[in-house]
């Protein structure tokens, strides 16, 4: 069975379990304490993944780090429909690589301020939530334009894509990082949407939609 | 600032934000806020925090009719925004007074309004008015809103992007401090460009910007995507000169603590045999044989919501009030829909109702009462109603029709024509089943089955004729169903009552000792010593009157306590109990 190397309070390891669940792959998790032990940090761990960061997961042989990486692995492998990561429509996967990484940009900034603020990280807090700030700007302007042209989603096309999986969780955790989406009310309406998507999980700091 | 926010209109949000079970975060200085579209289109401004516990509301669930907070659960309806349910109480009713703080609202030119002001009047924007708008994107400005406004009103000639290199002939217009208009675009002359700056607090804007042009615009989304560019480099020079933010002092703001109108209402609320509301007829029709249907609408357009099982007293001068149930359902809350059956030998209401009551007529009524409180927390609901009794069930089929819990209802008649409110029973599709003109065997054997599919987890609602509730209750006794699954609703009390016996009656805490004569009941005798107890029916149906007993041994009479409740004693309903004992220490 596919192991995920996972820790509850992370979004990186959240999109990997919220994604397993919406592909209906059963999985074996394997508690990872980020906090307040740094486990991750451990030698163990290190010999799994000599970042020291999780998520990991394992499929047979296949030993894979980084959670954008994995969400790409996991639907090219297990996402029969193919509409998660439209491998031959060229277009759709560069906006989706595009929001991949701007994924890991919201890991630099708001997760980071999270980092700060739940998990008393030494970093600079203010910094972290400026620029989780610059992001969100663009993200809703972004999505301020889409729902312009009826478009409910991040990616032009018609069905939700792996770039939804990759951006949501550290947008729906920036209030723990003291980030507020008040002013954000084009990506408050798309995290509603997102999380109306059939398989959708919760996690503590991410709630349910409304109905 | 302060006089610009406590005054004017402020436009908080586009109309194209309030999307459909969505709750949009409006923010003004000093006021958070929750935003939220209803089904029907009523656009709902409340102050961001459940009454409850403070949690935020832009956190809660719109379900389309009702906010529910995400913390523990309470809802609270649209337009007037009262709690209607308590999840952790399910078979109590919420308190009437208990009201989130609403602020007016007014949806005008695409936009959404709203002010902090104890009054205000109409909005008019004259060059908006009969005009095609189009709505641009909001931009937040890190920046107090006296700078931003100055801004935008020195950085007017940026907005104009024809190509011919002369002077701009952009003329600013300054209509207030929130409001500038910019007139005298060289490419289309009609088009004007209005600009509001909202303040969200002492140090943050918003920039609400609305075209207007005489003709509808061509290629909206290049025109939105050019201003949209525009705005963003207009903040961000704003921004950039704001390095060392220079804060405006704190604004203070006086705030009602409720609208006038919602103060009113919940204080009326809590008055017994009030009668504060004055509504219209709005709909007089014939609904089934010896049924009448009436819909009322108030003048103020804000009635006080209604929870399923709720009752209203219709009063008339001269008559003594009548109580009926309100047949509206979570959405239906622009006006109050009774069903009034024909009472030959009764007081009067339902006669003067059939044959004297015209449409446009006003009536006074009570504020929404509720005895009949639904539970939503039963794997499934069965309803029984009999007759007329269909008006309180059909209130609470329709509210777990609305949330999606699973029911049946059981409507029984005498004959097709006497089926009231068809087109709402059809509504409910195949959880309503019909049963037509049975006898009163057939109509227990029907009963006894509807029984014997009970499982652990159901709850029963009963509401018809006396003889069908009296036929349900014995039989769900007989079958050994837990009495706390019952839940009846009398409209009057079918025993003869006995008010022979005389004793006396102790009112501990206000120490005194009156007599209760043969012939009078205990209520009256409390009126007459000047003992203010709420009564409504005085035939011991509708548990108004209730009074705990802190000791004696109390004969019934009424039909409103469950035998449990009788059992134990503790409570009595004044109007019709009688004392075993000589005398009844009351709790008065």
């Amino acid at each position: 069975m596919l192991k995920l190397y996972d820790y509850e309070l992370s979004g990186n390891c959240f999109k990997i379990r919220w994604f397993l669940n919406i592909l209906g792959v059963e999985y074996e998790s394997i508690p990872v304490e980020f906090y307040p032990s740094k486990e991750h940090k451990s030698s163990w761990f290190k010999q799994i993944n000599p970042l020291g960061q999780l998520p990991v997961i394992e499929d047979g042989d296949l030993r894979l780090r980084d959670a954008q990486a994995i969400l790409v692995y996991l639907a090219t492998r297990y996402d029969s429909s193919g509409k998660w990561y439209p491998r031959d429509d060229a277009s759709q996967i560069g906006e989706i690589s595009q929001w991949l990484s701007f994924a890991d940009s919201l890991t630099a900034t708001i997760s980071s301020a999270r980092l700060v603020t739940t998990f008393f990280f030494d970093l600079d807090l203010e910094k972290c939530q400026t620029g989780g700030h610059r992001l969100l700007r663009i993200l809703d302007e972004h999505l301020w334009f889409q729902e312009r042209q009826q478009l409910d989603w991040l990616c032009g096309g018609a069905h939700p894509s792996l770039a939804e999986i990759a951006c949501l969780p550290y947008v729906a955790l920036s209030e723990e990082g003291g980030i507020s989406r008040q002013e954000y009310s084009a990506v408050r309406r798309w995290t509603d949407r997102v999380k109306r998507m059939p398989g959708f999980i919760v996690m503590p700091g991410i709630f349910p939609a409304g109905s | 600032m302060k006089d610009d926010a406590s005054k004017e209109w402020i436009p908080i949000a586009s109309s194209i934000d309030l999307v459909p079970r969505h709750v949009f975060h409006g923010c003004l200085p000093g006021q958070d806020l929750a935003i939220w579209r209803a089904d029907d289109g009523f656009v709902n401004i409340w102050q961001n925090q459940c009454p409850h516990r403070g949690v935020r509301l832009t956190i809660g669930t719109n379900d389309g009719a009702q906010l529910r907070c995400r913390y523990h659960g309470w809802c609270y309806a649209n337009r007037t925004g009262a709690c209607t349910y308590i999840p952790a109480h399910p078979g109590d009713s919420p308190p009437q007074a208990l009201i989130n703080r609403a602020f007016p609202v007014i949806e005008k030119y695409g936009l959404v309004w709203t002010t902090l002001a104890d009054s205000y009047s109409a909005l008019t924007i004259d060059g908006l008015e009969n005009k095609h708008t189009l709505v641009l994107r909001a931009v937040s400005v890190n920046a107090p809103m006296r700078i931003v406004s100055d801004q935008l009103r020195q950085k007017a000639q940026r907005f104009d992007r024809s190509d011919s290199k002369g002077d701009s002939q952009i003329e600013v217009i300054s209509c207030g401090s929130i409001h500038i208009e910019l007139r005298g675009f060289a490419v289309s002359p009609g088009t004007s460009l209005a600009f509001f700056t909202q303040p969200v607090d002492c140090d943050r804007s918003v920039i609400r910007g609305v075209l207007s042009c005489d003709q509808e615009p061509t290629e909206p989304m290049l025109l939105l995507r050019l201003f949209s560019s525009t705005l963003n480099e207009i903040r961000d020079q704003i921004e950039s000169d704001q390095v060392t933010v220079l804060r405006d002092s704190q604004p203070t703001l006086d705030v009602p603590s409720t609208l006038p109108e919602l103060s009113r209402l919940s204080d009326d609320s809590q008055t017994p045999g009030d009668q504060s509301l004055t509504v219209r007829v709005s709909e007089k029709r014939f609904e089934a044989d010896g049924i009448v249907a009436l819909e009322l609408t108030s003048a103020n357009e804000l009635l006080p919501a209604v929870q399923p099982g709720a009752h209203i007293d219709l009063c008339f001068p001269g008559k003594h009030a009548a109580q009926y149930s309100l047949v509206n359902g979570p959405t239906e809350t622009d006006r109050y829909i009774i069903g009034i059956k024909l009472e030959e030998d009764g007081g009067g209401v339902s006669r003067y109702v059939h044959k004297e009551l015209q449409k446009g007529d006003e009536v006074r009524i009570s504020p929404p009462k509720n005895r009949f409180p639904l539970r939503r927390d039963a794997v499934k609901t069965v309803f029984i109603a009999g007759g007329i009794g269909i008006t309180p069930i059909l209130s609470m089929a329709k509210t777990l029709n609305h949330v999606k819990l699973d029911f049946t209802l059981h409507y029984f008649v005498r004959s097709e024509s006497h089926i009231a409110f068809a087109r709402d029973i059809e509504r409910l599709g195949s959880d309503a089943q019909l049963h037509v003109g049975l006898s009163i065997e057939h109509t227990q054997n029907q009963i006894s089955k509807i029984l014997e599919e009970w499982a652990s987890g159901t709850q029963l609602y009963v509401c018809g004729p006396s003889p069908m509730m009296e036929m349900v209750k014995r039989m769900t006794s007989e079958k050994d169903l837990p009495e706390s699954m019952f839940h009846a609703e009398y409209f009057e009390n079918p025993n003869a009552i006995d008010l022979g016996g005389a004793f006396q009656v102790v009112l501990s805490r206000s120490d005194k000792v009156l007599d209760v004569p043969q012939g009078k009941s205990i209520l009256q005798v409390l009126q007459e010593n000047g003992v203010v107890v709420p009564s409504s029916c005085e035939q011991g149906a509708c548990g108004t009157c209730l009074v705990r007993v802190l000791s004696g041994d109390p004969i019934h009479q009424d039909v409103y306590l469950t035998e449990s409740e009788r059992r134990q004693g503790n409570w009595i309903a004044t109007c019709v109990s009688r004392s075993d004992s000589d005398e009844l220490v009351l709790d008065l």
